[in-house]
């Protein structure tokens, strides 16, 4: 079996760290220029070589966006960028602007030429033209069927990256500046101001007009993408929070390796869909790979956007002899609530709370201010980055 | 204007008479089921006249190899090809092709560095309407060989490979239609959304009236694409801009030439506030 990968966004930092830790290969994020997330936090290039020496050591990698449309006044400073992202040592950037990839050539830089999604490959013609300039992986363009990656592969062997989950872009990425006209935000800039979220009137009726696409979940086709050639599985989201970011990367890190190992069972790929689906704020569902979307695969009226809290608390610290697990607080939880811990070096387990207390260890009833370090008697061991969340599914019920 | 710099997008077969009235006779034909965004495309056997094809889908894998034979055994009066799909200069290559390639994707040729790039690889490149004049102005000061400049266009805001209108449409019982204006409730921006199988485009609703002075040596051609007007409309268009005579109206806007768009967040702050 080739080289498979799970690639995770970050944000920033802390969700580049929590991604590695939870099994992700490899991590992409933009800098403080020329990325398509212009709100993100984005790293500097001082952080930048912090995340590359962090996933280094790991022995996971580092993906910095290149990718924004570049205007003249763009161009300002592309190849020092360039030259200080070679000497931090990042392994690839991705890129879809000539330019981009024509100033790394000539600056002889090491890392490698990742082809963004925003260049829309759909075929072995256009993958070819890429290749030949020295790109070695391309993201394909999120309408690819299953007939255009199987082509493309055998093709070109190049490596294929491919979106498996997150947000759908209603366009073909990049061919969309409603943004533009819409709040004069630049969305081939990262300005993008989401506009295919809107509504619309139309002389259609009165209902109001909506383009926008469910989320993206390709849980049910990850192995036969890895048959086909897909080489990385690439998550949307560099602006969603730790949980989303934790939950996301540790159920394809299960799937992969199962099935990697041929023991994924189908309770295992209808628990994994319910986490996710119930981890998002939006539904999700597989879109291009076997058929086009219809309206099945958008949203209208009365979307399902659920905010739920989940997300009960992050592991600070576990003390073996006193058996207590110190919690960073994030949502509302109280004793009796029944709730579960997962990561990355722990089987997933719930418990009833029977016994809550602060930092100083006086017993609460509830903890309910978000941040606050509330502490719990945990007997199975726990670590720093661990996560608490709201039981809500149980595996044994999906055997 | 001098006639022979423009080129025309053929939105109906009478329209060349049109054009040929007013001296034009350079014309870019949608090529069926290689177009969208056009309510009228044309197959290969239909055009009899000099022109070039027109083909502005990202191109999945069938309709790439389905283009192989066609374009193997184009007729001689197809002088080259607009294309948006960087797959079209792999096959021109490989077919040893004696045609024109002319680039137009439409919102990427933004500055003169890529434009020299790819203009290794091909003979011109329409330049994005996404910029402003100041821009343009540079990226004509620096390139390697003749532009092509969106002079008179409905403008495409959006492009997608689902057929929006007909989703909608089917999630409502409505009647089922392929060009449908749209109103942002918001900002109150109109767009007309043009669908066919291969997807859907969302024009803004204003037509772009780029007439402006440029070096003429720079431009291979001035690029008139009167998608949704009336052979009446076209005529007086055409004869308005040869002459000299057109003025801005209504229906129209300068677009981004005057009009610089921000994205990052603190220029976005500055601009709120």
């Amino acid at each position: 079996m080739p080289k498979i990968e799970v690639l995770s966004p970050a944000g920033d930092f802390e969700k580049l760290k929590i991604a590695l830790l939870y099994g992700a290969d490899a991590v992409y994020f933009g800098g403080q220029q020329f990325s398509l997330r212009a709100n993100a936090k984005n790293f500097s290039l001082e952080e930048i070589k912090q995340a590359t020496h962090f996933a280094h050591q790991l022995g996971k990698r580092v993906y910095v966006t290149v990718n924004i449309v570049f205007h003249e006044s763009d161009l300002q400073g592309l190849k020092e960028y360039l030259k200080a992202l070679d000497e931090i040592g990042i392994d690839a950037i991705i890129a879809s602007d000539i330019v981009v990839l024509r100033a790394s050539k000539e600056i002889n830089a090491q890392y490698e030429l990742h082809l963004s999604t925003q260049s829309s490959v759909l075929n072995v013609g256009a993958a070819k033209f890429y290749q030949n300039l020295g790109v070695t992986r391309i993201v394909l363009a999120r309408e690819a069927g299953k007939e255009d990656i199987k082509k493309i592969k055998e093709a070109t062997g190049l490596e294929l990256e491919c979106f498996i989950h997150g947000a759908m872009c209603t366009s073909i990425s990049g061919r969309c500046v409603l943004s533009n006209y819409c709040t004069n935000r630049d969305a081939n800039r990262g300005g993008c101001a989401q506009i295919c979220r809107w509504m619309f009137d139309t002389e259609l009726s009165d209902t109001p007009f909506s383009m926008t696409s469910k989320d993206l979940n390709m849980i049910p086709y990850i192995k036969e993408m890895i048959d086909i050639g897909v080489n990385s599985f690439k998550v949307e989201g560099r602006m969603r929070g730790i949980y989303y970011i934790a939950t996301v990367i540790l159920t394809y890190r299960h799937l992969v390796d199962k099935i990697k190992n041929n023991t994924l069972t189908e309770s295992e790929v209808h628990y994994s869909l319910d986490i996710l689906n119930r981890c998002a704020n939006r539904e999700s569902t597989p879109q291009f790979f076997e058929k086009l979307p219809t309206n099945k695969e958008q949203y209208y009226l009365g979307r399902d956007e659920v905010s739920n809290q989940d997300f009960l608390g992050l592991v600070k610290s576990y003390d073996p002899e006193k058996k207590l697990v110190m919690i960073e607080e994030r949502n509302i939880f109280r004793l009796g609530d029944t709730v579960e811990f997962f990561g990355p070096k722990v089987e997933t387990f719930s418990l009833t709370l029977s016994k809550i207390y602060d930092e100083e260890g006086n017993p609460l009833e509830v903890a309910n201010h978000p941040g606050m370090l509330v502490q719990i008697p945990v007997s199975k061991e726990l670590h720093e980055f661990d996560m608490m969340r709201l039981k809500v599914f149980d595996k044994q019920d999906y055997v | 204007m001098n006639p022979n710099k423009c080129l025309v997008t053929i939105t109906n077969l009478e329209q060349i008479a049109i054009c040929k009235k007013a001296s034009i006779t350079n014309f870019l034909f949608p090529l069926k089921d290689y177009c969208v965004g056009y309510p009228t495309t044309f197959e290969i056997e239909e055009i009899k006249e000099e022109g070039y094809l027109y083909l502005n889908r990202i191109l999945d894998t069938e309709s790439y190899e389905n283009l192989r034979p066609l374009l193997k055994n184009l007729p001689s009066h197809i002088k080259g090809l607009v294309f948006e799909d960087f797959g079209v200069i792999t096959l021109a290559n490989e077919l040893n092709l004696n045609l024109e390639l002319i680039l137009y994707q439409t919102h990427f040729a933004t500055n003169h560095q890529s434009i020299n790039e790819n203009l290794a690889f091909v003979d011109s490149i329409v330049i994005s309407t996404d910029i402003t004049k100041k821009e343009i102005d540079e990226i004509l000061k620096h390139t390697k060989k003749p532009l092509v400049y969106v002079l008179y266009s409905l403008i495409p805001a959006m492009y997608s490979r689902r057929t929006l209108l007909s989703n909608f449409e089917k999630e409502f019982n409505l009647e089922s239609k392929n060009t449908v204006k749209l109103e942002e409730k918001i900002s109150k921006n109109a767009f007309i959304a043009i669908e066919n199988e291969y997807g859907t485009v969302l024009y803004h609703d204003k037509y772009l009236n780029g007439i402006d002075t440029f070096d003429d040596a720079k431009i291979k051609f001035y690029f008139i694409n009167p998608v949704l007007m009336s052979n009446e409309e076209i005529d007086e268009l055409l004869n308005s801009i040869i002459n000299g005579t057109k003025k801005m109206t209504e229906k129209e806007s300068r677009g981004f030439l005057d009009q610089e768009t921000i994205y990052r967040l603190k220029e976005v702050c500055r601009a709120e506030n």
